[in-house]
């Protein structure tokens, strides 16, 4: 072991008499100590002759029970009441044939028939909508310059060449076109709510529906 | 596992509902592109540039119209400065004054249009009565 500079140096600035000592190494084990260890153990605790007399595990539990029977009398009377018999006691050529023994019972779970439907029906609907979701991505054809949605609309430029306008405007109904004008600010919507709600009570009373006020107007063109 | 199912009853349901009022609500506006894009005689290409301007351009209107409603003066005085400040922007789309016009023109005729549809209603149902 060496003697660091630098931590001299430190302790010389700290306390100059403790730094006076000399560095002598104080604890010292002699040569190939750690490598001769387990050696030295082994022999010494065969020196010691460590043994059991024979049938010693055997007659352990018979031993043990003869000796409290002995100091019985010794014992105070509430140990009487106890039983002297060995109560830890195996069948017979149990360890021999504990390998051989059965295997612990196998449960099986199982679920009842209500809930069995249950799941199908769920695995049903989920599979269903994931279909559904797929087909609907999958069946997409690439957009021609026609068929692609107009920006910042939700209609094609091929849908709207098919559509027959004037026949679109007549197919509203009454409420959605006072609703469109209303929040336009096209017309008076207090007014027009008023008028509506009505207008539309009228047409109940009076049988009117849509298709018949549209033929009215078509006709008054 | 029911209340799963119940679930996606439910989503599926509110999804279902909510395409239909989407629908309602986007009927008008798919006339108007309509209307406008065959009088207009747009290509797909002019349509695509036209059509956000355009609507924009109702965006404000419906702004500078609501705002106005008690003071017709105010209101005509709105929308047209309205007009003013979009001419520009659909003259470069159309290229032609002639049918920068028609864009107002035809804005105009269509509303007067919706609200001759109803008039007439509601004329026939008052006959009616």
């Amino acid at each position: 072991m060496q003697q660091q500079t630098h931590i001299q140096q430190e302790l010389t600035i700290i306390s100059n008499t403790i730094a006076q000592i000399p560095f002598v190494p104080t604890y010292t084990i002699p040569d190939n100590y750690f490598t001769q260890l387990p050696l030295w153990v082994m022999a010494k605790t065969n020196a010691a002759n460590y043994a059991v007399p024979n049938s010693y595990f055997n007659d352990l539990a018979k031993n043990i029970i003869n000796k409290i029977n002995n100091e019985a009398d010794e014992l105070p009377e509430i140990f009487n009441a106890i039983s002297k018999e060995n109560v830890y006691q195996t069948p017979t050529n149990y360890f021999n044939t504990l390998s051989t023994a059965p295997a612990a019972p196998v449960f099986e779970i199982t679920k009842s028939k209500k809930l069995k439907t249950w799941y199908y029906l769920a695995a049903a609907c989920i599979t269903g909508i994931m279909a559904f979701v797929a087909f609907q991505f999958l069946n997409q054809k690439p957009a021609t310059n026609n068929e692609r949605v107009i920006a910042g609309t939700n209609v094609s430029y091929q849908q709207i060449q098919n559509m027959n306008v004037d026949a679109a405007i007549d197919s509203l109904s009454t409420q959605e076109v006072n609703n469109y004008l209303c929040d336009n600010g096209l017309i008076a919507c207090t007014d027009s709510k008023e008028t509506e709600e009505k207008l539309q009570q009228e047409m109940e009373q009076l049988e009117i529906t849509e298709s018949d006020l549209n033929e009215f107007i078509d006709a008054s063109n | 596992m029911k209340t799963i199912l119940l679930i996606i009853l439910s989503i599926t349901s509110t999804w279902v509902v909510a395409q239909k009022a989407d629908n309602k609500k986007n009927a008008i506006e798919k006339i108007i592109v309509a209307y406008m894009t065959k009088n207009l005689n747009l290509t797909a290409d002019e349509a695509d540039a036209f059509m956000p301007v355009f609507k924009e351009y109702m965006k404000d209107h419906r702004t500078a119209a609501t705002n106005n409603n008690n003071d017709e003066i105010k209101k005509n005085e709105a929308i047209l400065e309205v007009q003013k400040k979009y001419k520009p922007k659909f003259l470069t789309i159309l290229k032609t004054e002639d049918r920068t016009n028609k864009v107002f023109r035809l804005h105009h005729q269509l509303i007067m249009r919706l609200k001759n549809a109803q008039e007439k209603r509601r004329a026939r149902v008052n006959s009616a009565v």
